[in-house]
């Protein structure tokens, strides 16, 4: 009797103790998934902002150059191309695939390629060369990287939507398994009623029946073997007794 | 009634989930733990645990009373049910309670109807606990576990007189413990052969097992959004459809045929009417599709043999959107969707038996005013029927009529457009899935209002349970 009421409770608390586990699997993914894109969305806009201001900075001393060439095309040092360049390896390593950052590339190469040409030439016939290519090539490199920041702002959007939706997750193992343990304790107690309970209420209101009015000790055989044992020593007993007087 | 017998019996029963869920398991862990392995594990785990507590306590029991065994069978779908709609809440999209509780109620019920838009954003092990939500509810939760599970064995000849009706029994030419093993056998190889079929016309292995558990169930869940229409292939549509009439005629006549006895599907006059059924039918729709220039001939014949068949069957695949048919073809599939296929199969509806047993009460009726003396006995397959079979069959029917017309006005009541409230009302008693309006076989019934679907899974339920064994639950207290 003591084993399978045991055996009742484990089962029960091992339920629960699943739910629980369950339940920190997925709140530790949910943690995950959430550190992660708030991971991404800080390196993307910290990459775009440090992109950014080199190319304002590299465009800054080429205007400078076309205004008043207080500035030497030679000075305009190619070392900010470089830092671009090692930007764009950084972005590519951390967001795979991403088709804004394959436009990037193309409008790195291109801005790169007519500045390099300018530095080393020595044409020094500015303004259809600003106008026509720079200022084109500028645009578009500074324009891509803007649609970059916005495309992984809108992924966390997306992903966001979708972590809220699957966040009732975390809980629901452990709604279901509670539901499921109040099942089974309410079976448990019924069950405990029908083999344990019930035949113990009814031998101890016959034998107090026979004891008071001499009705005779008289149950049917229901119940778990322990009860059923108990029965027929009272049964014994009593026959022991009817003997003695 | 002694309950603890029932929760054993019960228990037995959702052994058998538990393993199935245990077998999508495997197949989550084969796909590199798929999205769908936590939500399996866990329900897996509880529903094992729901099956096996009872067994702690109670040990051998050697009989069980009708009663009990109402109790058992009724209470054995509806908690099927409720452990099947475990992995579908549990792994979320498109699953909402009721939603994940539609598509449970829908898989074991072998009606097919679906709340979901993306069926391929599912992970492949939870499609295949899907599909085998199907297997299991098609051959009876019940009888499924009884052939199964040898502890059930002493209550078999109770719990199957239950699941099974009087109409079912009368075909099969054996003691009950045979019949039951022949039931299941036949569907056992019916399922083998047909995914073998499948996979040598040119499906995957995945969606062959998967398809030819929701054929021979007659249920109608598909691995694609488009159903069967995805794969464009005539030789699986052929074998689809093969496969669906099979399982939807009596499975002891299936075996009798099998070893070549007298009485088989060629001989049964319950069988011959049917197959005459679906013949008269698919020409009717194939001419109407024709003349009406919907297709051309093949085109015609093509398309309305398969929707017909899974209609009739109460299959509910599609390769084409019948909302979009002429309206005398959609008239009589809505017609024959209250009849389906033979008693004795995976198929729901009224059973042409039934309707069979009715024609000829009818024309019995019309001697009986021609020859009031005349002394006329009904007779079905050369056997006689007794009245009160034929009492319980106009009662049934009308039961039926009853129901459908109770669903119809719940969902009308919830603001749903009559058509689809009375197609999706017969298509959920009759456990066929597609209705048409909102519900037609290219839908689905995502879009119906949360108390619309619940009504919907309780017409699947009375359905699949025959209505008496449904009713009979509200009913227990005053059996003594």
């Amino acid at each position: 009797m003591r084993f399978k009421i045991q055996l009742g409770f484990f089962m029960i608390s091992l339920l629960l103790c699943l739910a629980g586990v369950l339940s920190y699997v997925e709140l530790t993914r949910l943690t995950s998934s959430v550190q992660l894109l708030i991971d991404n969305g800080a390196k993307s806009i910290s990459l775009s902002k440090a992109a950014l201001d080199i190319i304002q900075e590299q465009n800054s001393k080429v205007l400078m150059y076309y205004n008043d060439k207080s500035v030497e095309i030679k000075n305009i040092s190619k070392s900010d191309v470089a830092v671009t360049d090692s930007l764009y390896a950084i972005a590519i390593s951390s967001y795979p695939g991403n088709a804004e950052l394959a436009k990037i590339g193309k409008a790195k190469d291109e801005y790169v390629k007519i500045l390099s040409e300018k530095i080393d030439s020595s044409d020094t016939h500015l303004s259809s060369w600003y106008v026509s290519k720079y200022n084109v090539a500028y645009t578009e490199f500074t324009n891509s990287i803007k649609a970059f920041m916005i495309s992984s702002q809108q992924h966390v959007v997306t992903e966001t939507g979708r972590i809220k939706a699957n966040m009732y997750r975390t809980t629901m193992q452990s709604v279901v398994a509670l539901a499921v343990a109040i099942v089974l304790l309410y079976v448990f107690f019924l069950l405990m009623d029908v083999f344990y309970i019930k035949p113990i209420v009814l031998m101890t209101k016959s034998l107090q029946k026979y004891l008071d009015n001499d009705i005779s000790f008289n149950i049917k055989d229901e119940g778990a073997n322990e009860p059923l044992k108990l029965k027929e020593l009272i049964l014994v007993l009593i026959q022991r007794f009817k003997q003695k007087s | 009634m002694r309950l603890h017998v029932v929760l054993k019996y019960m228990g037995a029963v959702l052994i058998l989930n538990a393993v199935f869920m245990f077998i999508s398991l495997i197949l989550s862990m084969i796909n590199n733990f798929d999205s769908g392995f936590l939500p399996l594990l866990m329900s897996a785990f509880l529903t094992l645990m729901m099956g096996i507590f009872p067994f702690i306590f109670v040990s051998k029991i050697d009989s069980i009373s009708k009663k009990e065994s109402y109790v058992v069978v009724a209470g054995s779908w509806i908690l099927s049910c409720i452990v099947g709609f475990f992995p579908y809440i549990l792994w979320g999209g498109e699953f909402s309670l009721v939603n994940a509780w539609f598509e449970s109620v829908s898989g074991y019920t072998t009606t097919g109807s679906t709340i979901l838009n993306d069926i391929e954003a599912l992970p492949k092990s939870l499609l295949f606990w899907r599909s085998s939500t199907h297997l299991i509810g098609g051959a009876g939760v019940v009888i499924f576990s009884m052939a199964l599970i040898p502890m059930l064995s002493k209550a078999r000849v109770n719990l199957s007189n239950i699941e099974l009706s009087s109409f079912v029994k009368a075909n099969f030419k054996y003691k009950m413990k045979k019949a039951i093993h022949v039931l299941v056998a036949v569907y056992v190889v019916l399922v083998i052969v047909e995914t073998i079929l499948l996979k040598i016309a040119g499906m995957s292995w995945f969606d062959s097992v998967n398809h030819a558990f929701s054929t021979i169930a007659t249920g109608g869940f598909s691995t694609k959004n488009l159903s069967i229409a995805y794969y464009e292939n005539i030789w699986i549509e052929i074998v689809i459809m093969i496969f669906m009439v099979l399982s939807s005629m009596h499975f002891g006549l299936l075996y009798a045929s099998f070893l070549g006895k007298k009485h088989n599907i060629f001989t049964s006059e319950v069988a011959r009417y049917y197959l005459l059924v679906i013949t008269v039918s698919i020409i009717a729709i194939t001419l109407n599709l024709w003349t009406t220039d919907e297709y051309g001939l093949l085109d015609s014949l093509r398309y309305g043999s398969f929707q017909f068949i899974a209609i009739i069957s109460a299959s509910g695949f599609a390769t084409i959107d019948t909302a979009l048919w002429p309206a005398f073809s959609v008239a009589l599939i809505i017609l024959m969707s209250f009849q389906c296929g033979c008693a004795g199969s995976t198929t729901g509806g009224i059973k042409a038996d039934r309707i069979l047993l009715l024609l000829k009460t009818f024309k019995a009726e019309i001697r009986k005013i021609q020859h009031p003396g005349a002394i006329i006995k009904l007779r079905l397959d050369k056997e006689s029927v007794p009245n009160e079979l034929v009492n319980s069959t106009l009662i049934f029917v009308f039961l039926f009529l009853a129901t459908v017309l109770i669903g119809t006005l719940s969902a009308a009541a919830m603001g749903v457009d009559i058509i689809t409230a009375l197609t999706g009302s017969i298509a959920s008693i009759s456990n066929i899935g597609p209705g048409f309006a909102g519900v037609s076989s290219m839908s689905n019934y995502d879009g119906l209002p949360e108390g619309v679907k619940i009504v919907f899974t309780i017409l699947m339920l009375a359905g699949r349970l025959e209505l008496y064994g449904f009713l009979h639950i509200f009913f227990i207290d005053s059996w003594k």
